[in-house]
């Protein structure tokens, strides 16, 4: 984001000047720190009355510049900073590597370690230390806020290891024979960096600070070293009579903090997704385009969705995930949005229950019994969002609160105002609907006690609480087993007869909506490709692209099986060839097709958006 | 012919703690006897929680064994010190399913394809080149100083091939290659997987959900339930016509476009508890419509039931 690079730059410009001057102090201090002169006591900035230009900040009690000190302050302070960051992190990194990926007793021991530390409070560790210390120069500074900080990075480490560890590829470099040592330094540990830099940065604003409130209690280094610190605790002391002494190292800590805070917060977005998108006008449209194919608002439909299109602005350019989306849903119908990664059909479902990403603006008309939900308020999706449009997703298993018996996740979706029998009587009926049997059982137990086929109709009951007339599916059963995923999926069309409600499913799978779905609409690169009723679609594809998919999954099933594939891969929506998406994988291509983005027509069995579906026909 | 992978009476077991405190044994895999011929693909299926993947844990030596012999590429893996295994593990790789998870993000294409030769310390002259490696997976060099988040699913999968062939291993094991990827993207990558078995005389331990891919792609086919292997033979046999019926099930389950749409009466109640893994009987009866009594008292061994097959049944479906 724009904000963010000018925060860093912000913070660059603040730190940099800083380095730059504690590196350097020794040539760009006007005088010598130390150089005690005792007439010159407390003089005050240039510009108050009394100030001269050689001594631009003042003096102090024994007549030192101040701004010298300040400079001589800031290598000082810095060096213990940096010194104590790197050396924490090295003994963190290190702890939090070996514990984290060799588990066992070393990670028993290392931790345990950690826990006493952290129990015991940073600052008073090192207090302890220190004031038994005899001198205190900057590298035993240095020694006693790594010994009292390298906790914090061998915690995040180990954490992130954890998670590091259990990745295939670290899998995939065990199955290689690569040594422990190999795959801690050159696998994980690079992967650990990016996180490990925003905390280094954090610490080092942290060590300065602490530095200074050492220094504040009598506990920092030993003069004739110069910190911040001492500067500040020398200026206290004259408070009353020379505000500057404290006021300008004050501020120098205050600066200097904040930009290294700046860099750390600009920091993270640099991971973020590679597409920056900023926010369209919901009214700033592209290009007009023509209404395609049937799009007379017909009330008998439940649902009815037209031309829609769901863009993302980047940089300079527009995305547009789905790039013209037509269908419509009748009431009891099981209709199913069939594409492969990329097709934008979850965008789409998305879309249709207004849970969109922030960033995406929607043109086009989404219908819900003649309301249209496109530019719907807050308060509108509120009152259709679990009553009259429901949605259940890919994994039940995230998709429920952990934390809370499914008793408690039925009655938070009835809500309030409900008397405890009735809702009791409604949440038994919810999952007695769903074929769950043993309902007692089910509502004391916390999701993680339930299978995944039983999470699924968990979250169906729970979805289907507030008798919405669409069920939105997003590929509900893709994380189940076969056999649960075929009785779900009968369980669901049986509901949806029963109750009248419509369900549209999302899903990558031809046999799932061979199972279940009555008419198809197929997906290709955002824009619709064919769509017909089910079985149609299935024996007589019209498009080549619905065509060459049923091919696929049918040579599999054959005896033998035959592995036909369509070459090349779906095209990302960012980089979608002129005109036909499919043109560059279409063994029927033509000229025209690079160059005219194909509308719907009327086929024998539907509709299809293919240029020479005619030519087809007729040549067939 | 020669076994590639040989494993008698394995039992694996977990011990998972109690929250009452306490332990409690999972038994991931029950009394496994298996042998799998060289240059052959065998194809293991069976749903979540059946011990496909300790199955292949314990192929590739990630796992030990709690009991039984192993034998996989000439040696026993859990028996060998460390630099043994190393060496070992030349010969042993695997393709895993997620292809945004199975390459290091950091690192090139190239980088990732010259890892196999740096860890096990061979010249240059002695291994295959990363653009070759690429070219055998269908990649150009275009490719090398990319890192994966630049690729597609199915380019990405195919470096990883191409990084399990880099030494040129004699057993691949690949647990679902092919489950993330699109439908239209698939059938290349096993098409590819076929074509580098002929040419380099691999054995392929295939794992899979998608019981068409695994058809496609096997010679013999094992059926795992609750841990046990309760069907084996070759692919055509076991798929056309079925002895255990939960192969059965599972096969009626699967949601083809071809297959009769058999409605769930075939298929498992989700409700009903499972007996205790590893405990006697048939793990299956709660489910099977041909249960008996002796089901419950006699754990059933796999003993022939066709000339190609074997099955774990008391009561085998006669054809």
């Amino acid at each position: 984001m724009k904000s963010d690079r000018i925060a860093f730059a912000a913070g660059i410009a603040i730190v940099v000047p800083f380095a730059v001057v504690a590196l350097f102090a020794r040539w760009l201090a006007p005088s010598d720190p130390n150089l005690i002169v005792p007439d010159k006591k407390f003089r005050p900035p240039f510009w108050s009355a009394g100030g001269t230009i050689e001594h631009m900040l003042g003096t102090d009690q024994l007549g030192r510049d101040l701004l010298s000190r300040i400079m001589y302050g800031a290598q000082t302070s810095l060096y213990i900073a940096v010194g104590a960051v790197l050396i924490s992190t090295t003994i963190g990194v290190l702890v939090g590597l070996v514990s984290g990926y060799t588990g066992g007793w070393a990670d028993k021991i290392l931790m345990g370690l950690t826990e006493v530390q952290l129990a015991f409070p940073f600052i008073l560790l090192a207090l302890a230390i220190l004031s038994i210390a005899d001198t205190k120069s900057p590298p035993v500074l240095i020694g006693v806020l790594s010994i009292a900080s390298w906790v914090i990075y061998a915690r995040v480490v180990r954490a992130q290891v954890l998670i590091e560890r259990e990745k295939e590829y670290i899998l995939s470099a065990t199955v290689n024979g690569a040594t422990r040592l190999r795959i801690m330094f050159r696998y994980i540990l690079p992967n650990v960096l990016p996180l490990l830099v925003v905390i280094v940065l954090l610490q080092l604003a942290t060590m300065i600070i602490i530095e200074s409130v050492l220094a504040f209690v009598a506990l920092g280094v030993d003069p004739p070293a110069i910190s911040w610190g001492l500067i500040l605790a020398e200026g206290r002391r004259n408070i009353a009579t020379a505000w500057w002494m404290l006021a300008f190292p004050g501020f120098a800590i205050f600066l200097l903090v904040l930009g290294i805070n700046l860099i750390a917060d600009a920091r993270p977005s640099q991971r973020r997704p590679t597409v920056p998108v900023r926010l369209l006008d919901t009214d700033d449209r592209a290009t007009p385009h023509a209404a395609s194919g049937a799009s007379d608002s017909n009330s008998d439909h439940l649902l009815e969705v037209t031309d829609l299109r769901v863009r993302f602005a980047t940089g300079d350019d527009v995305l547009n995930a789905v790039d013209g989306v037509s269908f419509h849903i009748d009431r009891g119908e099981l209709v199913a949005l069939v594409g492969e990664s990329g097709s934008g059909k979850s965008l789409t479902a998305l879309s249709i229950i207004g849970l969109q990403p922030p960033a995406a603006s929607l043109s086009g008309s989404i219908q819900l019994d003649g309301h249209e939900l496109v530019r719907a308020s807050g308060a509108t999706w509120r009152s259709i969002r679990g009553r009259r449009i429901s949605m259940i997703f890919q994994n039940p298993g995230t998709s429920l609160n952990p934390l809370l018996k499914i008793r408690t996740q039925l009655i938070e979706t009835l809500g309030a105002g409900q008397s405890k029998e009735s809702v009791g009587t409604r949440c038994a009926d919810a999952l007695r609907d769903v074929n769950i049997t043993d309902v007692d059982r089910v509502m004391n137990s916390y999701p993680f006690e339930l299978s995944g086929g039983m999470q699924q109709r968990v979250m169906i009951a729970i979805a289907l609480l507030g008798e919405p007339e669409l069920l939105i599916a997003d590929e509900p059963t893709t994380a189940l087993d076969v056999t649960t995923q075929a009785q779900i999926l009968d369980e669901l069309a049986e509901l949806a007869r029963r109750r009248d409600l419509s369900v549209l499913m999302i899903t990558h799978d031809l046999g799932i909506v061979r199972r279940f779905a009555e008419r198809t609409v197929v997906m290709y690169s955002g824009r619709e490709c064919e769509t017909a009723p089910t079985r149609q679609l299935l024996d007589e594809p019209q498009h080549p692209y619905s065509r060459a998919l049923v091919e696929t999954v049918m040579a599999l099933e054959q005896t033998p099986p035959r592995l036909v594939g369509i070459d090349g891969r779906p095209p990302e929506p960012i980089d979608r060839p002129q005109g036909c998406a499919f043109a560059p994988r279409c063994d029927r291509a033509q000229d025209d097709c690079t160059t005219i983005v194909p509308t719907p027509q009327t086929t024998a069995t539907g509709r299809a958006a293919c240029l020479h579906i005619h030519d087809e026909v007729v040549a067939g | 012919m020669s076994a590639m992978i040989e494993l008698v009476e394995v039992v694996k077991d977990y011990s998972l703690r109690r929250r009452s405190g306490g332990e409690a044994r999972l038994r991931a895999l029950d009394h496994i006897n298996l042998r799998i011929e060289a240059g052959s693909t065998f194809g293991l299926v069976g749903e979540s929680g059946s011990g496909k993947s300790t199955l292949t844990k314990v192929v590739l030596a990630l796992e030990a064994p709690t009991s039984g012999t192993i034998s996989v590429a000439g040696d026993n893996p859990s028996t060998q010190s460390r630099t043994q295994l190393r060496a070992w593990r030349r010969h042993v790789q695997a393709i895993f399913q997620d292809p945004y998870a199975s390459l290091a993000p950091h690192l090139t294409v190239e980088q990732i394809l010259t890892e196999p030769r740096r860890i096990h310390r061979l010249e240059e002259h002695e291994t295959i080149s990363p653009a070759d490696l690429l070219s055998e997976v269908g990649l150009g060099r275009a490719h090398l100083n990319r890192r994966s988040r630049e690729l597609s699913g199915g380019q990405r999968q195919r470096v990883s091939i191409a990084q399990a062939l880099a030494l040129r291993p004699s057993l691949v094991v690949c647990d679902e290659p092919t489950s993330a990827l699109d439908v239209s993207v698939q059938a290349n990558v096993l098409r590819l997987l076929k074509t580098l078995q002929r040419d380099h005389a691999l054995t392929y331990l295939f794992v899979s959900h998608d019981l068409a891919v695994v058809h496609a792609m096997a010679d013999e086919i094992g059926a795992l339930h609750q841990g046990r292997l309760i069907e084996s033979g070759t692919a055509d046999t076991v798929f056309r016509a079925p002895s255990h019926h939960y192969t059965a099930a599972l096969l009626a389950a699967h949601p083809g476009l071809t297959n009769e749409a058999i409605r769930t009466s075939a298929s498992r109640r989700l409700d009903i508890a499972l007996p205790t893994r590893g405990s006697v009987g048939c793990a299956y009866r709660g489910q099977c419509e041909a249960a008996t009594p002796i089901c419950h008292t006699e754990t059933p061994t796999l003993i022939p039931a066709t000339d190609l097959s074997a099955c774990a049944c008391h009561h085998p479906i006669e054809r």
